[in-house]
């Protein structure tokens, strides 16, 4: 590894928005001032604290009176969770395929070809548009399993393309003579000089995953309600953008600083990485 | 000539592979007859309805039936309305080109300068813009962006009406949301593309022999980085396509987006197939061309397909 | 052009004077600073760097820090050329277009200056369908394109194959004499700057340590440095095989050739290795060669690339598949698609590249012990005992033993690929290249290494070469190859003396000879290949 300069206060920054995120995901159920099944038809639209409202509902409310400040960590709660199994997910599948394919080669390779450049054809999320008008019921586990389809090429990709140049590589050709085992070799040696990579990776991935979830929903072929999501109150906020613009643009707010920290950290990570 | 014979017969077979993919998941999602006729039809009904549209033939027959009315331009009927689904798309489609082409000459338009600048002034203040406009534009939702348009422009500022088509103002905020994500990705790319290039070491030897700055970018760099960039214009055909349904519904534009997402909610999947079917299309020959023009600029890898025999490469190579 | 005082962080005070028409040789080891002195000739260096002291340039003077003024000077006054010619031209233009970018006038002329016989024939080439020697030429052709008076040389020929280096170094010798034209040449190589260059600088660690004319630096040299350097280069052993004294008391006890059992060490029989090119050509790397590696004996294997010698060392460990042949270790036959472990105990190989070769996340120690944890010989406290042994061994020093790769040098390196062979205690060894990534002075010791650890454990060794003075130092046999088959094949004493195959004796006579080397006949051609 390099030797670490100083971090410029951009990506401490991101590192600190990420690491409250983390907190608000985890401790959501405690933080939450109301239950969301609370359905307050009287204290609808309540403007948030800093536009003339109240403390009690600190973010405001929405059409249905369920007090914002819940709704947004409960939809960060299930907009970062599926994220994060549909990222790590799509890795361990893609990677796992790619790097099978790759070195055993021949038909197993042709096939995971096949798939990979037929998922590079069709646009991801035209593809997942499809998948989800084909299932019975859009429920929530389904809607898990969909997301790792998304970006599973990459890592597909990725690993295929890691491990033919490993195989050309002395020290791997080193084992070879030595006598190691394709599995040593492979867990050995391949597989951790490829993890920086494959983290980038991930750190790319990422975002995109919650982008294609938090649009899906927004679109209203995500997630459902009774279920939160960000997308899903943006989508309902957008209606209300005159009046109560906050339903919206509290939401909003969230997946800005989310994406763009972990686009900017996912950067800086790879700028180490090909730097090495 | 071999060469692209067996490009073109491998792009044929993506084709087919997306309609085995597309026929194989209507047949998955369950009963049509069921579906379109809703729960609390008899079971006789049902039964005649299957019977005319013979649904009780083998699958595989199902299948030929199908690719034989593909060829036909046939691509079934809408659950909703009855309609041909293909009528339906394509009476959709002028409203989202008029959104997608003016977005696709300006992202290039602006998009590739903005990139040339910023690699050839690494560090200084333009690169450092043009860095952070990519970030931030690569990384927020279309969606998202759309509505703090609509909520900047139509809400606070009251300059444009915030959805629907109106007159030609309306083009501004949907057009402009979509360059956005445009804009950035070809700054980014054909920066990186430019850096890479410029680093390499053909560049110092340019230099070395006395030729000037500008030449090297004109003559050297410029060309050597095209191969990348019309990769990366095919790929984001794809996007610009997935990005247009989110803009047309989030402002409300009826355009073949608007009319995808109301398919899908409403389980009609003969729409959705055909709108699959048609961008699947599209992007297998727009890649195609990308394939074809490589030949044209890189005389490595003309030579290398003029020489090659028909013997089959597996379909990872790239 | 008078050149004086530099300080950077990579350089101290250097300063030297060289006429119009004068060639000087700069010579030192990687990291001596010389590419860094070049290109702050040339401008060339990133705006980072700190540069001080001036030049005095055909009169006029100049400050090393002025980028822009440097800059006007390139291309009509001072060009440079570097070493890696594949990567100095530009893929997607063709020759004719290279040159046309930079003159208006004809590129025949130009080419046929380069040293090209039919420049017709290449004008409208690309750089991906010539050689590594025709790039160099062309890249040679666009540098002079604007008649400089000064060309700066980094190290042009290191990559090139010997014979070719030859041509090239001739036609520049001609240049220089025809127009007057002042060469700075800078190489590693010793030898190369004595044959082309009327007066020598060697540098060590950014620091000038000798200047004086070619002869007297190389015949009387006054830096320890420099008599250092000049011991250290490759030379062949011994006049004859009976005067087998001076390496180390040890000789004696050498056994010489075959095996007691009368079987070779190793022995590749017919061995022809084919395979198929990206386009689908069928390409015949390797036709029916024959060697054999008995105990104790160190054979060399010569060739220039595309000989097909790393091919063959290849196939001999079972890297590659030969399409004929057959393959056997002390006389018992050895398929490689089908292995068994005790094989893999009996050989080991020694790759180029001491970076490439160890996983940079590993310890060394641990490195060094894995042929035994993958063969499960001894317990774990027997493994690290015999690794550390081994690394002693090859002399390297046990603070380094804990590090990772990235921390050692190349040579250090090396010992370390060395160690990690020898822990299973194999009889054959091949060493394909092990020494040609190495700095001279390191590449005497890791030989000297070679020798000693040969005598200790009686190793046949196959040494893989394109060096021909590494070969006449260490080889007691020599196999020569060209284009995939054996030309010829004899003791190293009788082989350099006497050659029979005119190839043969090209490359011997390609070799830059130092002043107390016998001299022989130039080659008859030097055309571009």
């Amino acid at each position: 590894m390099t030797s670490r300069q100083n971090l410029s206060p951009a990506i401490v920054g991101c590192f600190c928005v990420l690491f409250l995120l983390a907190v608000l995901v985890m401790a959501a159920p405690w933080l939450s001032p109301s239950d969301l099944s609370e359905v307050n038809l009287l204290g609808r639209f309540k403007p948030p604290v800093f536009m003339g409202g109240t403390w009690q509902s600190p973010l405001g409310t929405d059409g249905l009176g369920r007090d914002m400040l819940s709704l947004v960590l409960r939809g960060t709660q299930v907009s970062m969770t599926i994220a994060v199994i549909g990222t790590i997910g799509g890795a361990i599948v893609g990677t796992m395929l790619g790097l099978v394919a790759a070195w055993i080669g021949g038909i197993l390779d042709a096939i995971v070809g096949t798939l990979v450049d037929f998922q590079a054809t069709i646009p991801t999320l035209i593809l997942i548009l499809a998948l989800i008008t084909v299932l019975p019921s859009a429920n929530f586990t389904v809607f898990v399993a969909i997301m790792i389809f998304h970006g599973w090429d990459r890592y597909a990709r990725l690993a295929r393309a890691i491990a033919l140049s490993a195989k050309s590589q002395p020290y791997v050709q080193a084992q070879q003579i030595m006598g190691a085992s394709t599995l040593r070799i492979i867990t050995g040696s391949v597989l951790p000089n490829a993890f920086a990579v494959l983290l980038v990776n991930m750190s790319i991935n990422f975002p995109q995953t919650i982008l294609a979830e938090t649009t899906l929903s927004f679109l209203g072929v995500g997630i459902q309600p009774p279920d939160v999501s960000l997308g899903l109150l943006i989508g309902i906020g957008r209606d209300q953008l005159f009046n109560a613009p906050w339903v919206a643009l509290m939401p909003g707010f969230l997946i800005l600083i989310t994406t763009i920290s972990i686009s900017v950290l996912g950067d800086w990570a790879r700028d180490l990485v090909e730097a090495d | 000539m071999n060469w692209y014979l067996f490009r073109l017969g491998r792009a044929c077979i993506t084709i087919l592979l997306l309609l085995t993919f597309s026929f194989f998941a209507l047949a998955a999602s369950g009963d049509p007859a069921q579906i379109l006729l809703g729960p609390d039809t008899s079971q006789a009904a049902i039964d005649v309805f299957r019977e005319k549209w013979g649904l009780n033939l083998p699958l595989w027959q199902q299948f030929l039936i199908y690719l034989d009315g593909l060829l036909h331009m046939n691509f079934g009927l809408s659950y909703r309305s009855g309609e041909s689904a293909l009528a339906l798309v394509l009476d959709r489609i002028p409203v989202t080109l008029s959104l997608v082409l003016p977005t696709i000459l300006l992202s290039i338009a602006l998009g590739v300068p903005l990139g040339i600048l910023s690699a050839m002034h690494r560090g200084h203040l333009i690169d450092r813009l043009a860095i952070t406009l990519s970030v931030v534009g690569l990384s927020v939702p279309s969606f998202l962006l759309g509505v703090l348009a609509m909520y900047l422009f139509s809400v606070k500022l009251g300059w444009l009406a915030p959805s629907g088509y109106v007159n030609w103002t309306s083009y501004i905020m949907p057009v402009a949301t979509l360059s956005t994500v445009g804009i950035a990705t070809y700054a980014r790319f054909t920066r990186s593309a430019l850096v890479e290039v410029l680093s390499r070491p053909m560049i110092e030897t340019a230099r070395a022999s006395g030729l000037s700055e500008g030449i090297i970018h004109r003559a050297h760099a410029l060309p050597n980085a095209l191969t990348p960039l019309i990769t990366i214009t095919a790929l984001e055909f794809g996007h610009f396509v997935t990005y247009a349904a989110v803009v047309e519904n989030a402002f409300g534009w009826q355009g073949t987006g608007a009319l995808l997402i109301e398919s899908v909610s409403a389980r009609d999947f003969a729409v959705v197939q055909a709108i699959m079917i048609i961008t699947g299309v599209t992007m297998i020959l727009a890649n195609l061309l990308a394939d074809l023009s490589y030949g044209f600029i890189d005389p490595r890898i003309a030579d290398l397909r003029h020489r090659s025999s028909r013997r089959l490469r597996t379909a990872c190579e790239s | 052009m008078a050149f004086t005082g530099q300080s950077s962080s990579a350089l101290r005070d250097i300063a030297f004077d060289l006429m119009p028409g004068g060639i000087i040789g700069i010579v030192g080891e990687s990291g001596s600073g010389k590419s860094v002195m070049c290109r702050a000739i040339a401008g060339l260096l990133p705006p980072s760097a700190l540069v001080q002291g001036q030049m005095n340039f055909e009169g006029q003077s100049y400050r090393l820090s002025d980028q822009r003024a440097l800059a006007s000077l390139r291309g009509h006054r001072i060009a440079m050329i570097f070493q890696d010619p594949m990567s100095a031209l530009d893929p997607l233009m063709s020759v004719k277009r290279h040159l046309a970018l930079r003159t208006s006038g004809g590129p025949g002329p130009l080419l046929t200056m380069a040293g090209f016989s039919d420049p017709g024939k290449v004008l409208d080439s690309y750089p991906h369908q010539m050689s590594g020697g025709q790039c160099q030429r062309v890249a040679i052709a666009c540098a002079l394109a604007r008649e400089p008076r000064l060309l700066i040389a980094d190290e042009p020929t290191t990559a090139l194959d010997v014979t070719v280096q030859a041509g090239i170094l001739k036609r520049l010798k001609a240049i220089a004499a025809e127009r007057g034209m002042a060469i700075i040449f800078v190489t590693h190589d010793l030898a190369v700057a004595y044959q082309l260059c009327n007066q020598i600088i060697v540098m060590r660690n950014g620091a000038v340590v000798e200047a004086g004319s070619a002869d007297t630096v190389l015949t009387e040299p006054r830096a320890d440095y420099t008599r250092h350097l000049i011991a250290s280069m490759p030379r062949p052993r011994s006049s004859a095989p009976e005067l087998t004294q001076q390496i180390s008391p040890s000789a004696v006890l050498r056994p010489i050739a075959t095996s007691s059992a009368g079987h070779p060490a190793l022995c590749l029989d017919n061995i022809s290795v084919a395979y198929r090119t990206p386009d689908g050509r069928r390409f015949d790397a390797v036709r029916n060669v024959s060697v054999d590696v008995g105990e104790g004996e160190i054979v060399g294997l010569v060739g220039e690339s595309g000989s097909g010698k790393s091919t063959l060392a290849k196939a001999a460990v079972g890297l590659v598949t030969p399409s004929a042949g057959r393959i056997s270790m002390n006389g018992r036959v050895v398929d490689w698609s089908t292995p068994e472990p005790s094989w893999r105990r009996e050989i080991q190989y020694i790759f180029q590249d001491p970076r490439g070769a160890l996983d940079p996340l590993g310890r060394i120690v641990h490195q060094v012990r894995q042929p035994l944890d993958i063969h499960r010989l001894g317990d774990k406290g027997e493994r690290e005992a015999v690794a550390r042994a081994r690394l002693f061994e090859t002399h390297l020093d046990d603070t380094l033993f804990k590090r990772k790769p990235a921390s050692l040098s190349g040579g250090q390196r090396q010992r370390a690929t060395i160690a990690r062979a020898l822990t299973v205690r194999p009889r054959v060894l091949i060493c394909d290249e092990s020494v040609s990534a190495l700095d001279v002075p390191i590449q005497a010791k890791i030989l000297d290494l070679l020798l000693d650890l040969r005598d200790k454990y009686a190793l046949a060794v196959l040494f893989i070469s394109h060096d021909l003075s590494v070969i006449q130092h260490i080889c007691d046999r020599v196999v020569v190859m060209r284009h995939g088959t054996l030309i010829e094949e004899g003791q190293t004493f009788e082989l350099f003396r006497n050659p029979t195959e005119s190839y043969t004796r090209d490359l011997i006579a390609a070799l830059p000879r130092l002043p107390d080397a016998p001299p022989s006949h130039l080659p008859e051609q030097e055309a571009a290949v």
